[in-house]
Order: structure tokens, then sequence, then C-alpha cells
């Protein structure tokens, strides 16, 4: 671990200006430093944004507004979330510890790096050593995607709640050099066949102040397969919800975690289901048609019943709400 | 009586409030900090060591390749972990072998120069690959023999009515340790005073004797508190021994502490096996024939032979038995010994295979073991030393409820959920050495029990003045233990499930010298315990010591001994998340007497629990492109955690095993984790029909729609 600078910013716009070549922003610190002790990041200085606050949870008109670094916690418990937004509540509780989720906050959450084992273990990977080469092609596939970013970088994104704020239509507000600007969480990260695998498309300075849940979404539901029963990421998650008049789905939505390297929201499923009875078979035949772009590798073509079966508890008309 | 009370840890109240100190806490005025930079190839020759750009971190003192230190290798000796010595040359054996060593004044500057420090080396092709090199299997001359045969599998299969033949898998394991692997060196005098986490001080000692040509007695190798060790502490590794060369070189201590990622490759694991198992038997479930071939990854390094067929050689009775051992050499690190070696793994081939007979045989699995009950070793022919097994499969499966199995896979439960059950036997060879310790009671009544023997964490620093309260008539109270340094009586490492039965005999046999001698000065038999302070001062004694020393006999080599145990799981499988959960755990064993219940339990609910790890989690990949573990830390290498664990239930056996030890106990910590592995594939099967011989068992198994 080299030796680094540390500054606490007392306002967004210092924060900003306090951003440059070799900066990074902390947090809470659950995802900057393991980074830091494993070597994953080298920063000169890091800006502290904990005194910014930032971290409210609030009511208006248009949905809810979450705090960039709200933390995890305080939203999962909170009730305008659990009334209005239980898939988020829910892929929270799912997402790391007690301890991770009483620390980490949302906008550290989304952007996370990935947890490919060959990243976080000093092995040949583009995201660590640009050009050093995917170990996933030849090697352990298990925990890579079904949708790959790139022929450069396979894995998934790690994030639970991105799950959910995907089945959300959540919006992100972000303030930077240039001004504020809203993004989806689609356009957050990369898009497909981006050669560096970056965890967000922000740039140095940008700073999550605000997540939008707009009014009126499906509540939703999520469900999580992981080989542990806790503390474990997503082989595969989903998060969304249905509505039904009269045994027809009138409104559907659905996305996908641990299949790619962002949350996978999928239209094409949701626009196979609006407009027909529902049944487990339609929504067996609505993944799997969304899923069907996936050239799989050998090592994860079993994702693609996991997100079937995933998909299918969450769109349940008869499970638990 | 203080033998077989439910006594609490002794050390609980220092390790809960992190008072205990480790290896890694020790303050060494002077200490220089080492971290090792090791191979990212599992093959070729290092070429060059650039080390300007780490040199210029403030704090570096020196910076050793290979052949700096002033050792050569290989070292052959028996308590070496691997004969192999990195450092020695510019050879690269194995992916994370050590390449160099970076000393410098504070841990945090050690490593941000081992990771500025460039290592050139030209790489060769290498072979890594079990699952592709099978064919490469060869046996070699181990402690225990690789192959042996009695009766003819052939006539057996001949006879047999049912016949099952099946492939099973294991995985590599790590053991993990919390405390990872860590040593603090001191070349002083001409010799060597060591701190390190370890299972086994005097192994250390003879190894560091031979490595440096000392005698014995230049050697101090002392061992506190020791954060875990499943075997990867029992052995002598080449980061304690290049530690002393380095603390020889630079004429000051040396701490290593291993970082977390070089704990994958730098002091062994378990490695993966195969394993083929024939089982052939008549319709009534009578076993005509057994034949089990094992192959596990080894090293290039050194030979390290998994003796998955060695419980098959004695489990059940039956007439014709052949069992073979291979290895194949890798360029992988080597394995070693890890809860539980041989037949850890090997029990997961035999007991899977058994409840496929039982299927094909629509037996009760239970029905089917006792239908095979061994009464004396089938191999050998000699009687058992006390086997209560089958205790252990009624006290078992009355405790889980085995009659309300249903025989017939995928029976459904509430919410669509399929409820399975499974069993499994266990059965461990139970190793014992000879141990020598002091006892000495103080005219105040203090006793100070002192041995070489070592804290684990499996309840030794509790059970040892147990043995010696109860000999003398005191209480526990009265009673303290020194452990873990070769200034005190030797004993043998605590490994192999030994150590109650071996130390505990010694401890045993000088408390009761000690008592014998008491009652001489005292000039009566039959002293109360309140007359000792008494007889001291009368003969103007402050105290008196005894020693005692114990070792296995060859009367007792008449018979075969091993610790048993039944093991029965329940798990759920979800419809819509098939990942399968183990519900209840109760585990039935027969080891003996149980000196005491409460750290018996303790050691036979967490070695199930580590068996849950085996069945369900555990499981190191190996990159055969990049010949390396893929997983290097907790973050991709998973352990069960407290959600994974459900009620776990353990029962002993009542028994008294005359001819394991004079205490009547034969071997506890690693039964438990036997068996573990084949009953979850056995409850996996029961509940969903598909039946599992690779282990752990993951989702994709059970994903048929």
């Amino acid at each position: 671990m080299k030796i680094f600078d540390y500054r606490a910013a007392n306002s967004v716009a210092e924060a900003i200006a306090a951003a440059g070549p070799g900066s990074a922003f902390l947090a809470a610190g659950t995802e900057v430093v393991p980074a830091l002790r494993d070597g994953l990041l080298h920063p000169d200085r890091l800006i502290d944004l904990l005194p910014l606050g930032l971290d409210g949870i609030e009511r208006r008109d248009d949905g809810l507004r979450l705090g960039g670094l709200a933390r995890l916690s305080d939203i999962a418990s909170h009730p305008e979330v659990l009334a209005s937004a239980p898939a988020l509540a829910s892929a929270i509780e799912q997402s790391g510890t007690a301890a991770i989720r009483s620390m980490g906050t949302l906008a550290g959450n989304l952007l996370q790096q990935v947890r490919c084992p060959y990243y976080r273990g000093a092995a040949p990977c583009n995201r660590r050593a640009p050009g050093s080469g995917c170990s996933v092609a030849r090697g352990d596939q298990r925990h890579a995607a079904l949708m790959p970013l790139s022929f450069h970088c396979a894995a998934v994104h790690p994030s639970d709640p991105a799950v959910a704020l995907a089945s959300l239509d959540a919006t992100i507000v972000v303030e930077g050099r240039a001004g504020r600007r809203t993004l989806s969480l689609d356009q957050l990260y990369p898009a497909a066949g981006a050669v560096l695998g970056v965890p967000s498309v922000l740039e140095s300075g940008d700073l999550i102040i605000a997540l939008d849940l707009p009014a009126g979404r499906l509540p939703g539901r999520y469900a999580k397969i992981r080989d542990r029963s806790s503390f474990d990421f997503a082989l595969v998650s989903a998060a969304g919800g249905l509505r039904l008049e009269g045994g027809v789905v009138v409104e559907a939505a659905l996305a996908l975690g641990g299949i790619a390297w962002k949350p996978w929201r999928c239209r094409r499923a949701e626009a196979m289901l609006v407009g027909r009875p529902w049944s487990a078979d339609l929504v067996r035949q609505a993944v799997a048609a969304e899923l069907s772009g996936a050239t799989p590798l050998e090592g994860t073509r079993f994702k693609v019943e996991l997100a079937i079966r995933a998909a299918a508890t969450v769109l349940d008309p008869g499970g638990p709400s | 009586m203080t033998i077989g009370a439910p006594l609490p840890r002794q050390d609980a109240a220092v390790k809960v409030t992190g008072a205990a100190q480790y290896v890694g806490d020790l303050e060494v005025p002077g200490a220089l900090e080492g971290v090792f930079v090791v191979s990212a190839v599992a093959a070729g020759r290092i070429r060059s060591i650039d080390r300007a750009d780490a040199l210029t971190v403030p704090g570096v003192v020196s910076i050793f390749g290979p052949g700096q230190l002033g050792v050569t290798g290989p070292i052959e000796h028996w308590a070496a972990g691997q004969a192999s010595m990195p450092m020695t040359d510019a050879e690269i054996r194995y992916e994370g072998q050590p390449v160099a060593l970076v000393l410098a004044t504070t841990g945090i500057a050690a490593r941000e120069a081992a990771a500025r420090l460039v290592v050139t080396i030209d790489p060769l092709p290498h072979q890594s690959s079990f699952a592709a090199s099978l064919d490469l299997g060869i046996e070699i001359k181990d402690w225990a023999p690789t192959s042996t045969a009695v009766g003819s599998v052939a006539d057996g299969l001949a006879a047999a009515e049912v016949t099952i033949t099946a492939r099973y898998r294991t995985a590599d394991r790590h053991h993990v340790a919390l405390e990872p692997s860590a040593v603090v060196a001191r070349w002083v005098d001409g010799g060597i005073d060591l701190w390190t986490s370890t299972q086994w001080v005097f192994g250390v000692r003879a190894a560091m004797a031979q490595m440096f040509s000392l005698p014995p007695d230049k050697v101090r190798v002392r061992s506190g508190y020791v954060g875990g060790g499943f075997g990867a502490k029992g052995s002598t590794w080449p980061h304690e021994f290049l530690a002393v060369a380095a603390s020889r070189a630079v004429a000051a201590p040396v701490r290593i502490v291993l970082p977390r990622s070089q704990t994958f490759t730098l002091h062994g694991y378990q490695p993966a096996t195969v394993q083929e198992l024939t089982l052939g038997a008549r319709n009534d479930g009578t076993l005509t024939a057994i034949r089990h071939e094992s192959w596990n990854a080894a090293s290039v390094a050194d030979d390290y032979v998994e003796h998955g067929s060695l419980g098959s050689r004695t489990m059940y009775a039956c007439p014709n038995i052949e069992t073979r051992d291979r290895i194949v050499r890798l360029n992988r690190p080597q394995p070693t010994f890890m809860r539980a070696p041989h037949e850890g793994p090997g029990m997961v081939g035999l007991e899977i295979a058994m409840d496929e007979l039982a299927d094909r045989l629509d037996m009760d699995p239970v029905e089917l073991r006792i239908r095979n009950y061994a009464r004396h070793d089938p191999t050998s022919g000699k009687p058992f030393s006390s086997k209560a097994l089958d205790q252990c499969y009624r006290l078992g499966a009355e405790r889980f409820g085995w009659a309300r199995r249903s025989p017939v896979p995928a029976a459904w439960g509430p919410g669509g959920v399929r409820i399975g059950m499974g069993m499994a036997s266990a059965l461990m060879s139970t190793f014992r050495f000879g141990a020598s310790a002091r006892v000495t009671l103080e005219r105040d009544g203090s006793t100070l029990v002192e041995t070489g023997a070592h804290e684990i964490g499996t309840g030794v620093r509790t059970i040892l003045p147990q043995i010696a309260a109860d000999a003398l008539g005191l209480p526990i109270e009265r009673v303290r233990v020194s452990l873990g340094d070769t200034t005190l009586p030797e004993a043998g490492g605590t490994f192999g499930s030994a150590t109650t039965l071996s130390v505990g005999s010694a401890v045993r046999i000088a408390a009761v010298k000690l008592k014998e001698r008491l009652e001489t000065l005292a000039g009566e038999p039959g002293l109360e315990p309140r007359e000792y302070a008494e007889v001291l001062a009368l003969h103007r004694l402050e105290r008196v010591s005894e020693e005692g020393t114990w070792a296995p006999t060859r009367e007792e080599g008449a018979y075969a001994m091993n610790a048993y145990g039944a093991v029965f799981v329940e798990v759920a499988v979800a419809p819509h998340d098939p990942v399968p959960r183990v519900t209840r755990c109760v585990g039935a064993f027969s080891v003996g007497r149980i000196i005491n219940p409460r750290t018996a339990r303790s050691q036979v609910i967490g070695g199930m629990i580590w068996g849950l790890g085996q069945a369900l989690l555990e499981d190191s990949r190996l990159d055969p492109a990049l010949g390396r573990f893929v997983a290097k830390g907790f973050g991709s290498y998973q352990i069960p955690v407290n959600a994974d664990v459900p009620a776990v239930d353990a029962i002993f056996a009542d028994e008294f095993d005359p001819h394991a030890s004079p205490i009547g106990a034969r071997g506890v910590g690693e039964i438990g984790t036997i068996g573990v592995g084949a009953a979850v594939a056995n409850a996996v099967f029961n509940a969903t029909g598909v039946r599992v011989r690779d282990l752990p068992i993951r989702v994709e198994s059970l994903l048929q729609p």
C-alpha cells in the first residue's frame, strides 16, 4: 500500500474540485479499503465524502429520492421504501452482511468493482492490467457472465440493489464539473462491447448525489440464488413483478442480476408477457427469449435455467408479495 | 471425578476478550517484517530480479533472491511439509512458490516493496490439470501400504447378485485457518529461538536442527495460542526455514505473517481425489466384493498420498477387498494432511456407493450397513480395540428420526420443497504417539502440568489439567498447564486426533506417580488431597514433581483401532432455488471414553460443520491453463457461514477403550468431519432422485427442468 493524502470534503463543490488524476472518492470504505489492501486501487489522494451528508430518504411528488450516501440498511428499513419498493428492500437485505449494510452507501454499492476471482486474485485480467488478457475465456467460468461486456471482460456486476433499482426504473442524479445530469441505470454502466472493464461511465469529479425512484411502479420482489445462504454474491438474481387483470398480464417488470456486467433489464421478456394470460410456461418462454441472444461460455450455461427459475419466483402472481 | 465433567474451556476468556497473544501479536524489539514475492507461473526459471524500484520504498532493509539466504535444498525430513526448498535455486515448480523475500522495518513497507519488485521468469510448459492426468498415476512407498488385497474381488463379483461401479470426486480444499501461519525467528548465539504458529514444536525443532546443522538443544521452538491449524501447521514449511535463514543473514529478528493469498499455496491443502468403487453383494445385502481405487493430485515438490481407500480396508465385513492409492505428480503446490485426511475424502466414495447399493437392493441404508457389520478387521484379521458403531447407528437413527424417512426419492414437503434424508458411516484410523509430561505440586496445593503439546482449539488446555486433577483428587481450579515449548517434556504433534489419548496418558502417568510419591513420603497409602501440603511441609519440600512417559506398546499392535461414527442429515431442495440446504444433522460417535463432554461435543459439531463445507461449498478450482488455484481469499473460496449451519447434534456411545490408551480414550478430533459429505449427497438423492457423485454438490447438478 503506498502513502496517500486524505482530505475530507465539506461541500459537493469542494469534493468535485478536489478530484483529479490519481484521486478516489471514499465513503463508507467497504469497497475502497479492501481494494487498497488488495492492491486494486493506488490513489494519491482519498477524498472523504461522509461529511457531505447526502444520506436522506425523502418522499417527493413524483416518487422517492434516496441520497447517494444513504446507508443501505437505512434504505432497507425505511417505511416508504418498504411500502413502494419492497424489491429494493429485499435486495439490500440479501446482500453482504449486516455490518456491510450498516456501513455501505447506495452509490458506493452501485459503483463497486467486480468480484471475478481472476481480478481479485492477481491473475491475468484486462480490468486489472489492460492488455493482460481475460483469464475467464480458458479458465474457471462458473461466476462469469452469461452475457459478457466484451471479449475483454466476462465479469458480472455484483450488486443486488442495482438489479432491484433497474426493475424500478430508478434514475441517477450526478453532479460533476459540467453541472448536474440525470442517467438511467443502464446509462451508468458501459455499453456492450466496451474495451475497458470499468465499474461505470462516471468520470473523475462525477458524484452520485441521489437516486430517484419514480412513483407508480410495480413494487416487485427480489429472488437471489447463491451457493451460500448468506454473505454471498448471486449466481443469478431477479427483481420485478406483475399486474394481472382477469388473469391477463397488463404490466410486467423484470431485471436479472448475475448474468451481465450490469443489471439486465428484460424489456423483451416484459413485452412478451404483457397482454397474454399468465402461465408458468409463458414466464419460462419470455425469459428464455430474453436470453436467447446469449452465447454462453460452457461454464455459464446453467445460468439460463437458473435465471428462468429466479424470474419465475418474482413473476409468480400466487407468490408472497 | 473430574474426568467426564463438562468443564468449560480454560482459555475461553482470553480468547473472546482478545487477550490471547498470537505470533503476529508478539512485540519483538528490532524485528524486521518479511514478505514473500511469489511466482505467478507454475513452471519456469527465474531470469532476473530488478530491485531498483522496491529499494526506494522507505523502510526497506534487504531483498533476498534465490540462493542468497545461505540455505540449500531439498530437505529430506519427516517433519518437513515438503522436500523442495524455494529460494535455493532458480527453478519454479509451482505457482505461488516464493522467489524473493523482502525485509523492512514495517509490514506496510515490506508489502509495498514486494509489490514493486520486478521478477522476470521464463515460463516453461507445465502440467497442472488433475482431471486430465489420471493415467499418470503412480504408486509410491508411504507410511501405509498403497495397495492391499484379501480374497479375490473377481471371485466376489462372480458370486454377486448386484454390482455397483462408479467414479466419485472430491475437490481441492484449503485449511484457511483464521490465523494465517506466522513465525518470528531469531538467530542468537549460533542457535535458533523460534516462535511459530505450529501444531508440533518438536517437529519444527528436529527439522530446523537438520536444516541448519545444529544440535536440537540449540533450537528452541515455542507456539502459544494457535488460531486454527487443521493440519496446515502440522509440518514445518518453507516460510519457517526461510525466516530463520533471513534472521541469520541480517542478524536481527524476522517476523513473517503470511498474507491470506499465500496461505493457499505455502503450507499444503487437501488435494482433489478421484475414486473408483466397485461393490458386489448378494440380494440379501451381504457384500461379496469391495474394490476401491483412489487417485490424488500431488506435487513435483514432494510426495503426498491421500490414502483414499484406507477406510475401505476395514469398514465392512467382506471376504474380498482390494484397494489401491495412486498419486499424480503435477506442477501445483504441495498438498498435505487436512482435517480429516485419507478417510475424509475416501469415505465419500465408499459411503455414496453403499447408498447406491442400498437403493438398488431396495434396502434401508442403515440395515445394509448393519448387515455387513465388521466384528474384526477384514483385511488384517485383527480384533478391534473397541468398537461401538452398532450403538451409533441405533442412537443416531433414534435421535434423528430415521424411521420417518421415505425410501422413495422425491418425497414432497410443504411449499413444494423436497425434503430428503441420508446417512453415512464414518471411520478414521487411530493415530497414537509417545508423549511425556511433568506434573508439579506446590506446597500451596497449586499444580502445574507441563508438556510440549499444543492448544489449537481442541480443548487440550482444559483436558490435560482435568486428567491431572482427576488423578490427584484436586479441584480443576488448582491446576494450570504450560504447553507449546520445546523446553518442556516432549510430546508429539497435535494432529491425527491423537493428543488427548497420547499426552493425556502421559499426564495421567505423571500424576499417578506424583500421588504415589506423596504417599511414600507420608508413609501411608490413601492420602487425602488436603494432606498434601502437610506432607510437603513435613519433608521441608516446596514442591514435588514427577514425569510420566507413555508410548503405544507392541501388545496393543494386535488390535485394529478406529474411531467410528454414524451421520444423519436432512436436506431441503426448493423448486425455484434448488441449491441444497441442510436443515438437520445428527452424528453419533464411537471414540472411546469421553474426557470432557463439552469440548468433545464442540470438536465433533465443529467437524460436522466442516463436513458441510466439503459437501456443499469448498471447491478450490485450479485453472489448468494458468496452473494456479483461482481463489486466493475468503471472497472466492467459500466456507459455510452461520446461515448455512442447521441444528447440529452430537451424541457419544458409552465406551472405554482398554487398548487404545490407559485413560480409555481413542480419538475425537477429526471423526466429526467424516461421513458428512456422503450423508448430504445421499440425502440429496433421497430428496430429488438425482445421484451426485462429485463434491461439493453444486446447484447445476440439480437443474433438470
